[in-house]
C-alpha cells in the first residue's frame, strides 16, 4: 500500500528517532509516537507494522490497542516488533505474556538489539504485511468479478442454472430456474435434479445416464422435455457440467439450460402443417381425379367440361376459406350467398335465412358442393331459368339426442314440371343422397315436386378442427395447468 | 380376363373420403372382389370386423383428424392383412406397419388392384 509506514512507539530517550534513522537508511518509512495515545490514534490499514518498546506499553490501558487487533478485517494481521524493556524479571513476565498472546503477530527482540537483528526483524514484517495488502486487493477484484457474475446469472430469466452435489442434490436452484421451471428455491433445494425430467425419461433411467457420461465427458447435453412445476413441460437446450476437487473428484453438476420451448413447439407446429399439407394437396388432386371420372349421364363434352370447371372452382373456394388460418369454419349463409351470386341469380328472387352457423371444414367442403349444384342446376334447368321461378333456401338447428343438427331445405317453386320430368339422376344426386350420408353421418333428399325441386339435408354439427390444427400445445408458462389438447 | 383378377376375395374400405372410397369400391368390384363398406369411421369399421372377417383392409391412414393407427391394429390384431392408403409420407407410417404395402394418393385404379393382387399372392 502506497504510504505505508512503520510506527515506532519508544518514548525513552533517543530510541525512536534512532530507530527511524536506522529503517530509512534501508528504505522504511518510519513514524515515531510520542506516546501510546498518539499510536493509538493513527493505527489503520496504511500501519505496514508497529515498533514498540515495552516501557511505552507498561502499566497503560492496552483494551483499545487488544481491540483494534481484534477487529481487523480477515485479510489483516498487523506485525508487531516488540522490545523488551529492563523492567524486572517477576513484575514484567505475566504482563508480558498476556501482550504477546493479544497482539498475535508478534517478534519479541531483546535488548540489547543489534541493528542487522531490529532491520531484518521489521523488513520480515513490512514484507508480510505487503503480501496481506496484496491478497486484499486480490480479494476484492475477486469479489466485484464474483458480484458481477452473480448478476448475470441471477437476471438470466430464460437460462435455468442449477448446482448439484456428487449425488447430484440440488444445492443451488438460480432464479432463470425458479422462472422457468416454476418451483422456488426453497422448494427445491434438497431435491434430487431427477425431479425436473419428464416421468417417462425418469422411467428410462435418463437422469442416470446423462450423469454417468458427464463423469465421463466432462460434460454432456442436456437437451429434452423437462417437467414443470405446473404439471407442464419446458424444452431445455444446454448442458451437464461435472464440476471437480483439485484431485479430480467430482464436487457436483452443472446444469444449464437455455428454455428454447417456443422455438421447439413451433417446429413440430411447422412439421405438423407441413405433413398436413401435404396430405390436403394429394386429397385435393384425388379428389379432382375422382371428380373427372364422375360426369352427368347423359351430358355432352361441352357441357361436361363446363360442370367440371363450375365443381373444381367450388372446392377451389372452400380450400381458400378454410386454409385461411388455424381454426376457421365457414359462415352457412355466406356459402349459399356466394354460390347464388357466382350464377348471377336476381337476389329479388331468392329468399335465403336461418340462424348463423358456422360449419367445420368437412360440413364446408361437402356444402359448398351441394349447394352449388343445386344453384347450377336451378340456372339450367330449374327456378333460376324460369321467368317466375323463386328459391328459398332456409335452415334451422335442432338439438336431436345429445347434438345439435342443422336441417337445411332448398325448395324451387314457379316451375312447370312436365309430367314425365324427371331430373336427371346426376352428380348432385349422389352428392346429396350418398356424401352427405357417408361423410356427414346425415340425411339427404331429393325429390321433384309438381311445382319444382325440393332438397332437404341434415347433419349433426361438429365443432370443427380446423385442418390446419396441429395438437401441438400453444406456448404456455411454466406454472400455469396445461390445458387439455 | 381382369374381372377374375380379384374373384371371390374380400375387401374391407375404410376411407372418409366419399368419392375416394367409392371409386376403390367400383375398382375392386369392376376386378371381381366382393367390397366390406366402404365405411368412414373406426367405429364403423371395427363394428364390420365384429361380424365378418375380410381377406384384406384397404385403410386410409387419416380419418379426418389427422394419422391414426387405431383401426389398422385392430385390423392387424385379427390377421387381416392390410394396405394403407395415404396423402402422407410413407414415414408417417409406424415401424411396426413396416410391411404392409402404402398406396400414396392419388393412387389410381391400376395400381390399387396391382397392390391388392400382389398381396393374396404373397
Amino acid at each position: 500500500m502506497d504510504g505505508a509506514t512503520v510506527l515506532i512507539l519508544a518514548p525513552i530517550g533517543r530510541d525512536g528517532p534512532a530507530m527511524a534513522d536506522i529503517l530509512a537508511r534501508i528504505g522504511i518509512k518510519a513514524t515515531v509516537c510520542a506516546e501510546y495515545a498518539t499510536l493509538i490514534d493513527r493505527m489503520g490499514p496504511h500501519c505496514s507494522a508497529v515498533a514498540v518498546a515495552e516501557e511505552g506499553l507498561f502499566g497503560r490501558d492496552l483494551a483499545r490497542l487488544f481491540r483494534w487487533v481484534k477487529n481487523q478485517p480477515p485479510w489483516s494481521d498487523l506485525p508487531f516488533i516488540v522490545l523488551t524493556s529492563h523492567l524486572p524479571e517477576r513484575r514484567v513476565s505475566v504482563w508480558r505474556a498476556e501482550l504477546v498472546a493479544s497482539l498475535g503477530n508478534v517478534t519479541l527482540l531483546e535488548r540489547p538489539v543489534q541493528a542487522i537483528t531490529l532491520t531484518s526483524s521489521i523488513r520480515a514484517a513490512v514484507r508480510a504485511r505487503k503480501r496481506q495488502y496484496e491478497l486484499n486487493e486480490l480479494l476484492s477484484e475477486l469479489e466485484s468479478s464474483n458480484e458481477r457474475f452473480r448478476l448475470i446469472v441471477e437476471n438470466a430469466s430464460d437460462y435455468a442454472i442449477i448446482l448439484s452435489d456428487p449425488e447430484d442434490i440440488i444445492t443451488s436452484w438460480l432464479p432463470g430456474a425458479a422462472a422457468v421451471f416454476g418451483w422456488s428455491e426453497e422448494e427445491m433445494l434438497g431435491r434430487p435434479v431427477s425431479s425436473i425430467f419428464t416421468p417417462e425419461d425418469r422411467a428410462k433411467g435418463v437422469p442416470e445416464l446423462e450423469l454417468n457420461r458427464a463423469r465421463v465427458n466432462g460434460e454432456t447435453p442436456n437437451t429434452r422435455w423437462h417437467a414443470t412445476k405446473g404439471g407442464g413441460r419446458v424444452f431445455l437446450d444446454g448442458q451437464t457440467v461435472a464440476l471437480r476437487h483439485v484431485d479430480g473428484t467430482i464436487r457436483g453438476f452443472l446444469k444449464i439450460g437455455q428454455d428454447v420451448t417456443e422455438r421447439q413447439r413451433n417446429e413440430q407446429r411447422q412439421a405438423v402443417l407441413l405433413a398436413e399439407l401435404q396430405h390436403r394437396v394429394r386429397n385435393v388432386l384425388a379428389m379432382v381425379g375422382s371428380l373427372v371420372k364422375r360426369g352427368d349421364s347423359g351430358s355432352t363434352t361441352q357441357e361436361f367440361r363446363e360442370r367440371l370447371g363450375g365443381r373444381i372452382a367450388a372446392l377451389a373456394r372452400t380450400q381458400a376459406l378454410l386454409t385461411r388460418g388455424a381454426g376457421v369454419g365457414v359462415e352457412l349463409e355466406s356459402i349459399i350467398r356466394d354460390e347464388l351470386l357466382s350464377q348471377a341469380a336476381d337476389e329479388a328472387r331468392m329468399s335465403v335465412g336461418g340462424p348463423q352457423v358456422t360449419l367445420a371444414p368437412k360440413a364446408a367442403e361437402v356444402l359448398t358442393l351441394a349447394i352449388h349444384e343445386l344453384a347450377t342446376n336451378a340456372t339450367k334447368y330449374g327456378a333460376l331459368r324460369a321467368p317466375a321461378g323463386r328459391i328459398v333456401a332456409q335452415w334451422r338447428v335442432k338439438p336431436q339426442g345429445a347434438q345439435d343438427w342443422l336441417e337445411l331445405e332448398w325448395r324451387e317453386s314457379g316451375l312447370e314440371i312436365a309430367p314425365d320430368g324427371n331430373h336427371r339422376k346426376g352428380f348432385g344426386t349422389e352428392l346429396i343422397t350418398r356424401r352427405v350420408p357417408y361423410e356427414l353421418k346425415g340425411r339427404g333428399e331429393l325429390n321433384l315436386d309438381a311445382d319444382g325441386l325440393y332438397c332437404r339435408i341434415a347433419f349433426p354439427l361438429k365443432t370443427g378442427e380446423s385442418i390446419l390444427q396441429t395438437d401441438v400445445p400453444r406456448p404456455i408458462s411454466a406454472c400455469s395447468e396445461r390445458k387439455p389438447a | 380376363m381382369s374381372n377374375a383378377l380379384l374373384a371371390g376375395r374380400s375387401v374391407l374400405v375404410l376411407e372418409d373420403d366419399f368419392y375416394l372410397a367409392d371409386d376403390a369400391r367400383q375398382t375392386l368390384e369392376d376386378a371381381g372382389a366382393s367390397v366390406l363398406g366402404p365405411v368412414s369411421t373406426v367405429k364403423d369399421a371395427l363394428n364390420l370386423l365384429d361380424r365378418t372377417t375380410p381377406d384384406c383392409a384397404l385403410v386410409d391412414v387419416n380419418l379426418g383428424a389427422g394419422p391414426n393407427f387405431e383401426s389398422a391394429r385392430a385390423i392387424r390384431s385379427r390377421d387381416i392383412p392390410l394396405i394403407f392408403m395415404t396423402g402422407y409420407d410413407a414415414t408417417t407410417i409406424p415401424a411396426e406397419f413396416a410391411n404392409a404395402p402404402c398406396l400414396q394418393k392419388p393412387a389410381d385404379a391400376r395400381r390399387l388392384l396391382a397392390v391388392v393382387a400382389a398381396l393374396f399372392r404373397r
